[in-house]
């Protein structure tokens, strides 16, 4: 269904790159088409420090984005696949430099070349990584960053300015504890010209989850406690619905994780009871104690810095319990406990559907833009057009609804409320998912589940108590239940 | 030299801040016995140091060397916080002394310096009033005394969100007295203080009333009860007073835990600022996960500008391999924003566990938080010991006329019938002083009047344009979309307005009192002291010179205005309590909630938008006009206190004035009629009366001079004790 839409409005948009009327108009057209056609962009932001290169890199599975302890991203940087690697810088005025860049310790360094960051709109490096043939993720400085202009780098980023089309597709947002700040800048991402606000597409992360918990063991369960409270929150809930507990350095190791690290491990767990727990006690015991166990404080730094105290902590007791025999089986675990996983799910679910959909409404803002200012021949004509595509988008009505419906503006009673969500493709688009039944659910049981919800939502249109907008919420979640029929 | 331990009699190595055996805080011990031998040779007993807690009144156990447990159980072995909220005893014995690290040591305030006795002079002045029958004298001096011995100085700990703060006081008293919770955070100000026995005293105010109730809680119930967001029953609470019976709070400390601030325009961040005026320390507490952000650097830079006395706190470096960069950089970052702060990054974790093993004190890097937290005690203390000063060199310049005009007559019975002349009219002045129709009384009056006009309508000012404000903003969008954050930028900008107006208020007040005082030391000294300078400069040829031609630093002015303020001393934080209620008592939400349903909400029909906006408007207005009746109604109430106490104080000193005139007139005439050799007699006991209170200004002096009154006491903290209470 999504294809369609896609290909008519760049249908749309090659009829109007005939009739532009300056080179500028074209360039715009191809901008926009080209977008539609590319993988989705995911931005991942959030306040400074909050972990969000190293989520990159857990994500990629490469440590491709440099971290440090310090700040240390300050300029925006794309990542997308390409068979060639390549970084290439563009700057405010639209040109783009390649610059020659090194691989020091795993992260790129780029050469800017004598280009100051201000002036530098943003990177873009080229990888050949399977991860990023999906998907172009948006590494962001962070906001409340003591240097006034990353944070101004960031919300140009994150938000369009003077109509332009925003540059993401859909944002994970890290969120490292909520406060008053925090709020302020999701609003400022919803109110960009896409769409008027947009719990559909953002991705809450409580990202660095291991602090929470003060790096005990059992530090994940509490920040999956935390997670529960802040999806409970209906503030926080109507800007981004999905709060996903996450370890980004944890699931960066698992994916990395060497043998010799593995080694180091094993070797710290054959020490003396005692001995280990007056070693993990504090990261500086830990990275330059004096110790008995058989590895140089040299190793112990380098394996609290990819693991974390709190990884440390978990891999000793894993290997010294005897949970995991082999370093596979240590990254199983490690991976696991990091939540990477949990949030790839959600992201696949989530965006992977609703992200061309997204891209569609993407291109749709920039178009009706371009026509309504003339710049492609008959804007009348064009602007008909575009209505014709946008009106008969049933895509677009769901996630019209399912804004509607997170954002709270749609009074609709709580049971009703979660089957419309799950409808309207709110926890991913497979017919199984959207009636609320288990993944592996035969075509049969869906039909009948189909059916049965067909009779309620057309009970509920045609209610004479339903306000206006329930009555069109539920026409829309009809109409989808009929496509579910009819296949 | 090895220190020995006050608490627990180990001897420890020179330059060691905890005790390796007890954990004690060392230099507390230092300065009580170096005290106390310093007061041996003096004459008085059984005043071993002068400012701690009143040494005459029973408030010591465990003073000389008993081990200060209450119970004897031993902290459960777990890492969480000892359970028992009593200092926790320890009896691990660790055989290597604590090693403290040499720039720490450099960081820490001399002991000795750190008390300085005046509670020897104040003896001495209260013997000799005694001796000439002046009660009001002895009156004024027991006062003193009781205010030193309440004496408190409070530390803030203030941060943003989840940066350790409760722990961090927890860990410095290495009891659990601030609930801690990995999500849960703290929402109102915990004070927590020295008690005989442990009390946690919970204040709530009603709405619609003026009634403030305390109420004794369990310390189990406190977590309940401070959480943010937390069911408090029908009151509205709005702080929470833990009282602890623990060393380190013996000497007056106070730690204040605040809630987070959530940056520097949230209600809490401006009710934290609002408290600072009457800190005398503030502790910045971040974490070494990562480096101050802006929003951080902005508050510290306005919270310094209210209380200079503080401290960078980096918490959590056992967590963090690279928090020695993260400090760096914010040292980095201070410098950069201009600001001069000891950066001191602790462990709690490890302070915690401390209570078990002293021997990780060492690690926790509390030593230098504890050193800064002294520093700030002494500091204050200086301060307040320069009132006193001011005070005894008033009470000794009353008693000095007495002997002064007697010995005149004594000298010079020739000239008799004019000394007493003028002492007659000197008497007369005094006497007009404390009638109603005095000039300073006037001052007073109408001071207070236009404050409160004055209060009244930049209050009024404000609230005018943030209702503007607000009524743009409501025009501007749908309230159904935007209400929310309308809310709580009203709710913020009503508390920016409240602080700023209550900071004018404070600062008039300060003025005021200045103001009277000048108007009562120029009645005074036009008047009084002029008759009574010609009697006394008869006596610069004798041998002994008056005792009232020493002066203290800051002149007599400095003495009267100072001594007003201290007996204006009121319990820190009342005034900023006060605000605290008044802002946080009416939560925007229940008032405005009420007012627009759920139902209006969700009236989608754009007919609807107006009357919503309307609706919202109102509700604002309306949150905006209550604001206004509390604030000002706190405001004048404070302002009527303010009137009385500064009435009464000065009435007390021109009673006093007079009273001195009084004798001074009596003990003339009666020199004048006695016999040549009972004149000699008289003059010999008149000399030596001379040298003692001679004796007593040096010392007084002495004590008051290495800090000049107007640096000793901190700026805000005297307006602050002339409003509140």
């Amino acid at each position: 269904m999504a294809e369609d839409l896609i290909e008519r409005i760049g249908a749309l948009a090659d009829d109007a790159r005939r009739t532009a009327v300056s080179a500028e108009a074209v360039d715009a057209l191809d901008a926009i088409v080209g977008r539609l056609d590319g993988p989705v962009r995911l931005a991942i932001s959030g306040k400074v420090k909050a972990g969000k290169s190293t989520l990159l890199n857990a994500i990629i599975g490469e440590g491709l984005a440099p971290t440090d302890a310090g700040e240390c991203t300050r300029v925006v940087t794309w990542y997308s696949f390409s068979p060639r690697p390549y970084a290439e810088l563009v700057l405010h005025d639209g040109t783009r430099t390649e610059r020659p860049y090194v691989r020091g310790e795993g992260a790129l360094e780029v050469d800017l070349g004598g280009h100051s960051a201000d002036a530098i709109d943003h990177m873009e490096i080229g990888w050949p990584s399977s991860r990023l043939e999906s998907v172009v993720l948006i590494d962001t400085p962070g906001i409340d960053s003591i240097s006034a202009e990353v944070s101004a780098r960031t919300h140009r980023a994150m938000s369009a300015e003077g109509g332009r089309v925003p540059d993401a597709d859909a944002v994970l947002y890290l969120l490292r504890h909520t406060h008053s700040s925090d709020i302020r800048f999701l609003e400022s991402f919803h109110d960009d010209a896409v769409a008027e606000g947009t719990p559909v597409n953002a991705v809450g992360v409580l990202s660095r989850a291991d602090e929470i918990g003060s790096a005990r063991l059992d530090a994940m369960t509490v920040a999956e406690r935390v997670a529960r409270r802040y999806r409970s929150e209906p503030r926080l809930h109507r800007l981004c619905p999905v709060v996903v507990p996450v370890n980004g350095l944890l699931g960066y190791a698992a994916a990395t994780l060497r043998e010799d690290e593995y080694a180091a491990v094993v070797a710290i767990a054959r020490g003396p009871k005692e001995e280990i727990s007056n070693l993990l006690l504090t990261a500086d015991r830990l990275a330059r104690g004096e110790s008995p166990v058989g590895v140089p404080a040299e190793a112990r730094a380098g394996l609290l810095d990819r693991l974390g105290l709190f990884g440390v902590r978990l891999s000793v007791e894993l290997v010294r319990s005897g949970a995991v025999a082999t370093s596979t089986e240590l990254c199983a675990r490690l991976a696991e406990t990091s939540g990477l996983d949990h949030l790839r799910g959600v992201v696949l679910r989530q965006f992977d559907t609703r992200a061309r959909v997204l891209k569609a409404r993407s291109a749709v803002t920039g178009l009706r833009e371009l026509f309504q200012r003339g710049d492609c021949g008959d804007g009348d004509a064009l602007l008909h057009r575009l209505e014709q595509i946008t009106a008969g988008a049933h895509e677009f009505e769901e996630v019209r609804v399912l804004l509607e419906l997170r954002s709270g503006e749609l009074s609709i009673n709580a049971d009703r409320e979660a089957e419309l969500d799950l409808l309207m493709g709110g926890s991913g688009h497979a017919p199984g998912r959207r009636l609320g039944l288990a993944d592996d659910a035969s075509a049969e049981e869906i039909r009948s589940a189909a059916i049965a919800a067909l009779a309620t939502w057309q009970g509920v249109e045609q209610h004479p108590l339903s306000s206006r907008a329930t009555q069109i919420a539920a026409r829309a979640a009809t109409r989808t239940i009929e496509g579910l029929l009819v296949g | 030299m090895a220190i020995r331990c006050s608490n627990c009699d180990h001897p420890n190595d020179e330059g060691a801040l905890f005790c390796a055996n007890c954990n004690h805080y060392l230099a507390w011990s230092g300065a009580e016995s170096t005290q106390a031998s310093t007061s041996a040779a003096g004459e008085t007993d059984g005043v071993p140091e002068a400012p701690a807690t009143a040494t005459d009144t029973p408030a010591e156990p465990g003073y000389d060397g008993e081990p200060s447990s209450i119970d004897g159980t031993s902290p459960a072995a777990t890492d969480a916080p000892p359970e028992a909220p009593v200092e926790a005893p320890v009896e691990a014995h660790v055989e290597a002394p604590v090693a403290a690290p040499v720039e720490a040591v450099a960081d820490l305030p001399a002991p000795q310096a750190a008390m300085p006795d005046f509670m020897t002079a104040l003896d001495a002045s209260s013997h000799l009033a005694e001796g000439k029958a002046r009660g009001d004298l002895t009156e004024r001096l027991d006062g003193v005394k009781k205010l030193v011995g309440q004496r408190s100085c409070t530390v803030a700990f203030v941060g943003e969100f989840k940066r350790g703060k409760s722990t961090l006081v927890n860990a410095l008293l290495q009891t659990a007295v601030c609930p801690v919770d990995a999500d849960i955070v703290t929402g109102v100000p915990t004070l927590v203080r020295y008690g005989e026995t442990l009390q946690v005293l919970a204040h709530a105010r009603h709405p619609g009333s003026d009634d403030v109730t305390t109420d004794s809680l369990r310390l189990e119930d406190l977590a309940g009860v401070v959480a943010d967001g937390a069911d408090r029953g029908a009151g509205e609470l709005f702080s929470v007073e833990v009282q602890v019976r623990h060393r380190l709070l013996r000497h007056g400390l106070c730690l204040l835990d605040t809630p987070g601030v959530g940056g520097l325009d949230s209600v809490h961040g401006q009710l934290s600022l609002a408290s600072l005026n009457a800190a005398g320390g503030l502790v910045f507490v971040t974490d070494a996960s990562q480096e101050l952000t802006a929003p951080e650097l902005d508050y510290l830079t306005t919270a310094v500008g209210r209380c200079p006395r503080a401290a960078l706190v980096v918490t959590k470096v056992d967590l963090h391999q690279h928090w020695r960069r993260i400090v760096e950089t914010n040292r980095g970052h201070l410098q950069n924003a201009g600001l001069d702060l000891p950066v001191i990054p602790v462990s709690s974790f490890l302070r915690l566990r401390a209570a078990r093993q002293p021997a990780l004190n060492a690690e926790s890097g509390f030593e230098q938080l504890v050193g800064f937290l002294a520093d700030v005690v002494r500091r204050t203390t200086a301060g307040e010991a320069s009132a006193v000063a001011h005070e005894v060199d008033f009470v000794t310049t009353q008693l000095a006329r007495q002997s002064d005009a007697e010995r005149v007559v004594l000298a010079r019975p020739e000239a008799s019938a004019a000394v007493l002349d003028r002492l007659g009219q000197a008497h007369q002045r005094a006497h007009s002083l404390s009638a109603p129709s005095a000039a300073w009384q006037q001052v007073l009056n109408d001071g207070i009047q236009d404050l409160v006009a004055d209060a009244e309508y930049d209050l009024a000012a404000r609230l005018r344009t943030v209702l503007r404000d607000v009524k743009d903003i409501i025009d501007e969008s749908d309230p159904k979309d935007t209400w929310e954050d309308t809310q709580a930028w009203l709710r913020r900008q009503v508390a920016e307005a409240s602080v700023a107006n209550r900071d004018l208020v404070v600062r008039r007040a300060n003025q005021l009192s200045d103001a009277v005082a000048e108007q009562f030391d120029f009645e005074s000294g036009a008047g009084v002291e002029l008759e009574l300078e010609a009697v006394s400069r008869t006596l610069a040829d004798l041998e002994i010179p008056s005792a009232a031609t020493f002066s203290m630093p800051g002149g007599r002015l400095g003495s009267v205005l100072s001594g007003g303020r201290l007996a204006a001393y009121v319990p820190l934080m009342a005034l900023s309590l006060a605000l605290h209620t008044t802002v946080l008592i009416i939560p925007p939400a229940a008032l405005l909630g009420a007012l627009l349903g759920r139902l209006i909400f969700r009236m989608e029909s754009k007919k609807q938008r107006s009357y919503r906006q309307g609706q919202a408007r109102t509700a604002a207005a309306k949150f905006i006009d209550e604001i206004a009746f509390e604030m000002n109604k706190d405001a004048r109430d404070g302002l009527r206190r303010t009137q009385r106490r500064l009435r009464d104080e000065f009435q007390s000193r021109a009673g006093s004035i007079q009273a001195s005139t009084g004798a001074a007139l009596d003990a003339a005439s009666r020199a004048s009629r006695l016999d040549p050799a009972a004149r000699q007699a008289r003059a010999a006991e008149l000399d030596e009366e001379t040298r003692q209170l001679g004796d007593i200004r040096d010392h007084v002096r002495a004590l008051a001079s290495p800090v000049t009154p107007a640096a000793a006491v901190p700026v805000g903290s005297r307006a602050e004790r002339a409003t509140g209470g």
